[in-house]
């Protein structure tokens, strides 16, 4: 049958709770963005069919109501939570793990233009998770990992602070030439790409760090664009890498990871390096904004 | 026939642009753009299948996709539907419609078109679980007895051999457009909605005619006019031509890749979802830029 639910103005859908997600994610795979799995009061599983907002601007939302979910563990590959959270409008289930846990307060500090109330709160009570989470932050534990039910653009602003994280971490270990680290940072960067620029980016790190993955990844997530498309994105994204190496060592004149000098023409000095950083930085928050 | 205003040589000149079509399309009559439109729709369209049951790196624990009997599993005998769920790989021959209540994974695995000529099966053109159970869907047959159900199904069963004559005639009766029957949008009642089925009581009791009618009883979505496919044999991951998956997923779908590729030399490729969008119902709503691109020569 469907069932007709009404929406509060807080986005709380009545008498649906959320009792675990799609699929399953690996602590050492995070984020992952899931969608979220319902139920209704008497433990059946629900799918949210349309929204239909009304007149009064009150908002309705028409459920497909199926079988019951059972005790124990969710069929299909799906991750079941300890205890039920309400089910909002809006929000899906982003899962945090090993890399999300360990830099929280890096993550949490770091200086961004797009800010979320939100964000910051979950941030900071992820750096110490046994403690019980502020009002308003819906987590679950699950094994290794911690799922958080957020509104999509308290999602998105985590994941670009993540991004710009990754992307200083990334420089810092080719600046070190840490291999291990660099590899680790790139794929952190790529899961939580927003933009193709951001996906070149990811893809200059794996270059240096994992190249077998490369073409696997440039097909994967390029896969309408040409290969003369995907080049020229690709160069860009190299010279911004070199350039913003060179910034981070301080260095007049930029140097290829692998020991090779840029030639003389992309050689750029120290001011022009800041501005290029600053440029970057502002691409990334127009494109959240 | 008559000449339009401008005379014998402005009339030339206009028939000469048209590149010498003069034959107006009777009213109601697919165009010549539709015609091939629906015949490489119905060549080409290649199947979609959604393993739920298992992570994807697991999946090569099965050997190739099959059905609960090709697993062991004996038949009850007592119920049609249940019989033939329990006997069939199933997939869809169009938009990967299996993000719904009660189905959870997230990962989609696209089939070649032509496994249809190395595997038995059939197909038909809506979904068969439409029509099955207590909270069986799929309007007005929902409401009737389950004989009468099972028998509107063996109605609209089309041998592999053969399927793809009948989608594409399908195609044409259905849709000015055929390409619209590709359509995956958020709202899955309004979705790759046709301008007319067969018989016309799909389009009439089901989709968003079927929620005014229905209201808060089932009606089908837009599974009332996607084609499933039943493989009756297992499916062979060779017949993988692509894995749909998270972008987190990349790594694993890739050694996966691999493994396939040293297994059999013929290797899937892989399509990832934007790292914000959701599962399952990302692997829905991208599925129709997955199919036009699979489909395109």
């Amino acid at each position: 049958m469907t069932r007709k639910l009404a929406v509060g103005m807080d986005g709380r859908i009545d008498k649906l709770r959320v009792i675990g997600y799609h699929g399953e994610v690996d602590a050492n795979e995070t984020p992952g963005r899931q969608q979220p799995i319902f139920t209704d009061l008497q433990g059946r599983l629900v799918g949210i069919d349309q929204v239909e907002p009304s007149d009064k601007q009150a908002t309705h939302v028409w459920v497909d109501v199926g079988a019951p979910a059972g005790e124990g563990p969710l069929s299909g590959v799906a991750t079941r939570f300890r205890e039920p959270l309400p089910a909002y409008l809006g929000y899906a289930v982003v899962v945090v793990g090993k890399m999300e846990r360990a830099h929280a307060r890096a993550l949490r500090t770091l200086q961004n233009r797009a800010e979320s109330a939100h964000v910051t709160a979950f941030l900071h009570w992820l750096e110490h998770p046994e403690q019980p989470a502020p009002e308003g932050i819906l987590v679950q534990r699950v094994d290794e990992v911690i799922a958080w039910y957020c509104g999509f653009s308290d999602a998105y602003v985590l994941y670009e602070r993540i991004g710009l994280f990754a992307e200083k971490e990334m420089i810092r270990a080719a600046c070190r030439k840490d291999e291990s680290a660099l590899c680790e940072m790139s794929w952190w960067r790529s899961r939580v790409a927003l933009t193709p620029e951001d996906d070149y980016f990811a893809a200059v790190g794996l270059e240096r760090s994992d190249r077998p993955m490369v073409e696997a990844y440039l097909k994967a997530v390029f896969y309408k664009e040409t290969r003369d498309s995907v080049e020229a994105g690709l160069e860009h994204a190299r010279r911004q890498f070199a350039a913003l190496c060179a910034a981070e060592e301080g260095q007049s004149s930029a140097t290829v990871w692998h020991g090779e000098p840029l030639k003389m023409k992309d050689t750029v000095g120290a001011p022009v390096l800041r501005a290029l950083r600053h440029v970057r930085e502002q691409q990334i928050v127009r494109k959240a904004a | 026939m008559a000449l339009k205003a401008g005379g014998p040589r402005k009339h030339a000149a206009r028939k000469a642009a048209s590149g010498g079509a003069s034959k107006k399309v009777a009213k109601g009559q697919p165009t010549a753009a539709a015609r091939a439109r629906a015949r490489e729709i119905a060549e080409r369209m290649p199947f979609v299948h959604f393993p739920a049951s298992k992570r994807l790196e697991e999946w090569k624990d099965w050997g190739a996709f099959k059905s609960r009997t090709h697993l062991g599993a004996q038949l009850a005998g007592t119920d049609p539907f249940d019989d033939l769920r329990a006997s069939n790989v199933f997939a869809y021959a169009g938009p990967c419609c299996f993000a719904a209540t009660g189905h959870h994974g997230d990962a989609a695995a696209y089939l070649h078109a032509d496994a249809d000529r190395r595997i038995d099966g059939e197909a038909s053109p809506f979904d068969s679980g439409a029509l099955e159970g207590d909270d069986a869907r799929l309007q007005p047959w929902a409401q009737q007895a389950k004989a009468v159900r099972w028998k509107f199904l063996q109605q609209h069963v089309h041998p592999f051999s053969s399927w793809r004559q009948k989608f594409e005639r399908w195609l044409l009766h259905c849709y000015t457009d055929p390409g619209r029957y590709l359509e995956s949008s958020a709202d899955k009642y309004a979705a790759g909605v046709p301008d007319k089925t067969r018989p016309p009581e799909l389009l009439e009791h089901n989709g968003d005619n079927g929620r005014k009618l229905y209201g808060e009883k089932y009606c089908a979505d837009r599974r009332a006019w996607t084609w499933e496919a039943r493989f009756k044999d297992p499916v062979p991951f060779e017949e993988i031509r692509l894995l749909h998956v998270p972008k987190r997923r990349l790594r694993v779908a890739s050694m996966v890749q691999r493994a396939q590729l040293l297994d059999t030399g013929r290797a899937p490729e892989i399509r990832t979802l934007p790292a914000i969008e959701a599962p399952p119902l990302a692997l829905y709503l991208r599925s129709q830029e997955v199919l036009e691109e699979l489909i395109k020569p």
